[in-house]
């Protein structure tokens, strides 16, 4: 019993120290990437706290109901930093968030794209996704969405 | 045989009554005692460790699950290795749950068996997929089957505290039965001894009346039968009969032996009762302790007067030293017989009795008491007296008679010579007595001569003695004279007296009477000449014509 109690205490150790690092460590320019939805999306703005609980699955449909399908785009120079901007957490933690989901059963994890070209494909074939690029990835297959902070 | 032959085995039974309550009161502790270890043991050897095994099991779970996660989320293969080896653990915690829960928990068994099953699928897919996933460092490669081993894992973790919970519930349902039970073996308990109890109670009351009360009571009847003079029954003996039993047979056989005894005492009581003489027994402080029927027929005293009175009141107050005197022999042992006393009764008149006494000693030789017994002899003493007076003294006048008339002149003579003082006899014969006898008759005779007699009394002194010595003499001793003057004067009185007319039938009657005197003198050596010469004087007085006196002289002779 006092192992287990130890053990539990030892992770939220771990994790409350991961959070609060975090931000310092991936502190980067907050303009070098922006959120793509699907052309046809009717979104145009979103706040940054909706972007925050679409990324960490606890928002899972768009207002007309159709199911919101997040991709993370592991493109290394934009990751950190729509982490730290959007989820106000560490790439590194955010990672956490996302095996303890798998782990846990609480929901599959969102699909992993590695540049944003993959990115940009996908989005732009998928009506109800949402993702990030760098800006300069954009194409008309997929809408920039403004983050209102 | 009967068991209940005597009072030792009597009192055995109801002992024995009593320790089968007692056995019955112990015989149920023990079935409670044993329910209640029947419980603590099932709960000692199946409940509890079913309880702490099941909750073991969820702590070692819950690491395993906390190791995998670690594992995991960090990419350590130790975590995970860590992990896998709480499976050594739980697996077999999980086996012997089910062991346990087999027999005993018809519902627990599915639940547990389930839950191993359970666990041992998400163990094969744990240990083979989380580790794999940390050496490829990519738990999203096996994405598929680690969410699906997190939801197993949960439901699992949910199963687990679901049987925890009803573990739990068993061990409390366990400890509430066990309460009811407790309270049911008090109640039972209570019921039990009460009733144990009262059966004694009766059971050993019934015993007892019958067996020892009712008899003991019987004998009490008899006992009360017997000294109101019932007749006894004698009691039904039967075969085996206790002490009590025979103490009722020894005792009606002592109760016939004594009626026995009492017919002869009755008998001699009867004796005693109907005997003419009294009969008082006194005891030692010589106070009356009981008398027969002649003592109260004698006194006229009730026996309740007399029981408890000091004897000397039944004395005649004359007698009362002679008495004390003689009780004091009687308590040394003295004996009296017949001698004569007199009684004092209700009347308080003095009757005369032969006395008899003797005392009465208990076999120790102690004085018991003094039998005292009495003869009336009231009509022998009065009949004596008549003979003494018949002999003595006149019928007619009462008057000494002759006899006496010569004793007193004898005694008189003696004391005269004795002591020199002077005395005279007087000779006296009635003058004309024929001739009025023969007119008016003996009854007109003997009243005349009554006459005379009293006349004389009257005359003289009472220290004289006036005598008939019969028909019509008389004679008069003066026991002291001074001198021949004072014999001539009373001789003279007499003539006077006699004189003196009496009425006779309505007639007046003269008698006369011839007095010879004779002095005493230091001659006269015996009463006979002094009567020889008094008499001679008489018949000179006569001769000189009768109704005077002659003063005897020697000249005479």
């Amino acid at each position: 019993m006092m192992l287990t109690l130890k053990k539990r205490t030892g992770g939220l150790i771990l994790a409350l120290w991961l959070f609060a690092v975090g931000p310092a460590a991936g502190a980067t320019a907050q303009d070098d990437f922006v959120l793509v939805v699907n052309s046809e999306n009717d979104l145009t703005t979103i706040n940054r706290k909706d972007a925050e609980l679409i990324f960490l699955k606890k928002q899972r449909s768009w207002p007309d109901g159709k199911n919101i399908s997040v991709v993370i785009n592991e493109n290394p120079r934009i990751y950190d930093s729509f982490s730290h901007t959007v989820l106000r957490r560490s790439s590194q933690q955010f990672l956490v968030f996302r095996k303890q989901m798998l782990f846990r059963g609480q929901g599959m994890p969102p699909l992993t794209l590695k540049t944003d070209q993959d990115v940009v494909a996908f989005v732009g074939e998928h009506i109800g996704s949402i993702s990030y690029v760098s800006p300069d990835a954009v194409t008309l297959a997929v809408k920039v969405v403004s983050i209102l902070q | 045989m009967n068991i209940l032959c005597n009072i030792r085995c009597k009192i055995w039974a109801c002992g024995s009554v009593a320790f089968l309550s007692y056995l019955a009161i112990t015989l149920a502790t023990a079935w409670v005692n044993s329910e209640t270890q029947i419980f603590i043991t099932h709960a000692q050897r199946i409940d509890l460790p079913l309880f702490s095994k099941g909750v073991l099991a969820n702590s070692l779970l819950n690491a395993q699950n906390q190791e995998y996660e670690n594992g995991l989320l960090a990419g350590e293969q130790g975590e995970v290795h860590q992990a896998n080896m709480l499976h050594n653990q739980i697996a077999p915690l999980l086996d012997e749950m089910v062991q346990l829960v087999d027999v005993n928990h018809n519902d627990l068994h599915p639940s547990i068996l389930s839950l191993r099953d359970e666990y041992n699928n998400y163990y094969v897919m744990a240990s083979q997929y989380y580790l794999e996933a940390v050496q490829k460092n990519d738990i999203f490669a096996f994405r598929n089957e680690i969410h699906q081993l997190g939801k197993l894992q949960a439901s699992l973790s949910a199963d687990f505290k679901e049987v925890a919970g009803r573990l739990q519930e068993m061990i409390n349902e366990d400890f509430e039965k066990n309460k009811q039970r407790i309270e049911f073996h008090t109640r039972f308990l209570a019921i039990v001894f009460i009733l144990s109890f009262l059966v004694a109670i009766v059971v050993v009351n019934w015993l007892a009346n019958r067996e020892i009360i009712v008899p003991l009571g019987k004998i009490k009847m008899m006992i009360d039968d017997f000294g109101r003079g019932r007749t006894i029954e004698k009691p039904q003996s039967s075969r085996g009969g206790d002490e009590i039993q025979e103490l009722a047979s020894s005792f009606w056989q002592m109760t016939s032996d004594i009626q026995l005894i009492t017919v002869s005492r009755n008998y001699v009581d009867n004796i005693i009762n109907n005997m003419s003489d009294s009969l008082i027994v006194l005891n030692p402080d010589l106070t009356i302790q009981t008398t027969n029927h002649a003592t109260l027929n004698l006194l006229h005293f009730s026996k309740e007067e007399l029981e408890g009175r000091h004897f000397r009141t039944i004395f005649s107050h004359a007698e009362k030293a002679i008495v004390d005197s003689l009780f004091h022999g009687f308590l040394e042992g003295k004996v009296v017989t017949n001698i004569e006393a007199f009684y004092t009764g209700y009347d308080e008149l003095p009757i005369p009795v032969y006395f008899s006494a003797s005392p009465l000693y208990f076999p120790d030789g102690a004085l018991q008491g003094i039998s005292c017994m009495a003869s009336d002899i009231s009509e022998l003493k009065e009949q004596r007296d008549n003979l003494e007076f018949l002999a003595n003294f006149d019928k007619l006048t009462g008057l000494p008679n002759r006899n006496l008339f010569f004793d007193r002149l004898t005694v008189t003579v003696s004391e005269a010579r004795r002591y020199g003082h002077l005395f005279a006899l007087f000779y006296l014969d009635l003058d004309n007595f024929k001739p009025l006898n023969d007119k008016y008759g003996h009854a007109a005779g003997d009243h005349a001569l009554q006459e005379v007699a009293r006349r004389l009394q009257e005359t003289v002194r009472d220290s004289d003695t006036v005598s008939r010595l019969g028909g019509d003499e008389f004679a008069i001793l003066l026991s002291r004279i001074k001198d021949a003057g004072e014999t001539i004067m009373i001789a003279t009185k007499i003539l006077d007296i006699i004189g003196k007319p009496f009425l006779i039938q309505g007639d007046q009657c003269i008698l006369g009477i011839s007095i010879g005197i004779c002095l005493s003198s230091t001659e006269i050596t015996s009463a006979d000449d002094l009567v020889k010469n008094a008499d001679m004087a008489m018949y000179a007085a006569k001769a000189q014509g009768r109704n005077r006196f002659i003063l005897f002289s020697p000249e005479q002779v």
